[in-house]
């Protein structure tokens, strides 16, 4: 299985068991999944997230299994240099913890850069469920009007959505083809069965968002869902192959 | 053996599945033997009157006896029904339904004086209740229960066995508010599955006060099991979570 949605470091509010790259792997191993693109937690806090990106990416060299995707905010003068110089065909953004719109000039000079280097966007729509926050620390999440209106406006660009919950599914994904979705916030009675009622399996992509949450829960998920062998290996390996460009 | 201690059916927001026994195949893949039916507690809104309660009890009759050896009822209560029916309502779904505890919802704060007719009647008959509870960001329901207003039932009515739902939702200031309250256990149901919660209510209130529920159909099964799994904590502990404390804070057989 590859796992899409992972981190490494520190967050406030939570105490993570897996500190190091060792332990996530050995962890995500153990949950039967042999690679993982992992991003930086202090890269969303830190006022310049390129610092946690160089730090990430020196962690994971000896951990080939373990991608490092460097996070962006494109209000920073460095986006370009961060985009420049991410191995991993793909880059993450914090709208909600950034504090900018989707729908803006910075971010619309991302995707620019993105389509000309033909990687793909993440879209970070939520943390955590924003009924647990920190009262002092409420971030809002991502519109999903935002993310279906900036899709339109670049339909080359692969657009993958983090951590969206179920009723924002049909929304996000029926009008734009460039639009992915990450399984990890996602839940309903029998979640991938149902999801495939409404969402095509090629935009489905396999993501625990360890270690905020269980990881075992997500591979329940997929695990339990009742579809054929070639639905699953799309949701939970080749989809992510081709919208990453992994080997 | 797997006792999911939390799940609602029919339920107002989930209007697909509306056959239980599709619910019920569902759990059994899970390996679950035994669904604890809290009611369609919002089919009529937060404020139900008595007709509407006695509508939603009689639905989870209707249910348990279909399948008697998979669903255990509870019995629906808003405490700001007048306390005759309120008794009545208690008799009629324990007593002569075979009902295993009560559960209230949002139509009343559980430090209301309103409650202690109900739960001297739980006491009375020795069955738990199941008071919903959470911390909010934002958007608190008027009525809704906070963990220390189920700290202050607590201490009101130490005899009567109270199950705190919504582990995740309560979070750790809500297991640090119930702890001294040994009357008092947590349900793992709802919210994401927040890693590291599972963990900590074992070792703040210890395996015995913590049992597994899903709030399905509105979740999953497989995530919110795999929060047990998930979880790092002895084998034993995950064996009385998933089971063995519901038959035993439930009196069942």
């Amino acid at each position: 299985m590859i796992d899409i949605n992972t981190a490494l470091g520190h967050w406030p509010f939570m105490r993570f068991p897996q500190t190091t790259p060792a332990k996530l792997s050995r962890h995500l191993k153990k949950e039967g999944i042999t690679q993982a693109l992992v991003s930086s937690i202090d890269a969303i806090f830190y006022p310049d997230p390129d610092v946690y990106n160089r730090l990430l990416a020196a962690s994971l060299k000896s951990f080939p299994e373990l991608l490092p995707v460097f996070t962006v905010n494109p209000v920073l003068a460095n986006w370009e240099k961060i985009v420049e110089s991410s191995k991993v065909k793909t880059v993450k953004i914090y709208p909600g913890y950034h504090n900018y719109s989707l729908l803006s000039a910075p971010v619309y000079l991302l995707a620019e850069k993105l389509i000309k280097n033909k990687m793909s966007l993440m879209i970070q729509m939520r943390v955590e469920d924003e009924r647990s926050h920190h009262p002092l620390c409420q971030i809002p999440p991502v519109p999903v009007a935002d993310i279906v209106r900036f899709a339109e406006k670049y339909p080359s660009l692969p657009v993958i959505c983090f951590c969206p919950y179920f009723a924002e599914l049909i929304p996000l994904t029926s009008g734009n083809e460039n639009v992915y979705v990450d399984i990890s916030f996602v839940e309903i009675m029998n979640t991938v069965t149902r999801v495939l009622k409404d969402v095509p399996a090629g935009r489905i992509l396999f993501g625990s968002h360890t270690p905020f949450l269980y990881t075992r829960a997500a591979a329940m998920k997929t695990e339990y869902a009742e579809i054929d062998r070639k639905t699953y290996k799309m949701i939970t390996e080749t989809n992510a192959q081709k919208v990453f460009k992994l080997k | 053996m797997i006792i999911d201690a939390h799940t609602h059916y029919p339920f107002a927001e989930y209007k697909e599945m509306k056959d239980i026994t599709e619910v019920i195949r569902q759990a059994k893949k899970f390996g679950i033997s035994k669904l604890f039916l809290l009611g369609d507690v919002f089919r009529h809104g937060h404020f139900q009157n008595e007709e509407q309660v006695k509508e939603i009890n009689d639905l989870t009759i209707e249910l348990v006896k279909k399948h008697p050896d998979f669903l255990v009822g509870f019995c629906y209560l808003n405490p700001a029904n007048s306390p005759d029916f309120l008794v009545k309502e208690i008799e009629r779904c324990v007593v002569e339904n075979g009902f295993k505890g009560l559960k209230f919802e949002i139509s009343m704060n559980c430090r209301s004086k309103k409650l202690d007719v109900v739960m001297q009647k739980a006491g009375e008959l020795g069955c738990a209740v199941v008071q919903h509870s959470f911390y909010r960001a934002a958007g608190r329901y008027n009525e809704e229960s906070t963990p220390a207003d189920i700290a202050d039932l607590a201490s009101r009515f130490p005899d009567v066995k109270i199950v705190m739902p919504h582990l995740a939702g309560c979070g750790m200031r809500g297991i640090l508010d119930i702890a001294g309250h040994k009357n008092v256990y947590v349900d793992s149901s709802g919210s994401q599955p927040v890693a590291g919660m599972v963990e900590y209510a074992v070792k703040t209130l210890g395996g015995d006060r913590v049992l597994y529920g899903s709030d399905a159909p509105g979740r999953d099964f497989s995530a919110q099991i795999g929060r047990i799994y998930g979880a790092e904590i002895s084998e034993k502990d995950k064996a009385k979570i998933l089971g063995l404390n519901a038959v035993k804070i439930f009196n069942l057989k």
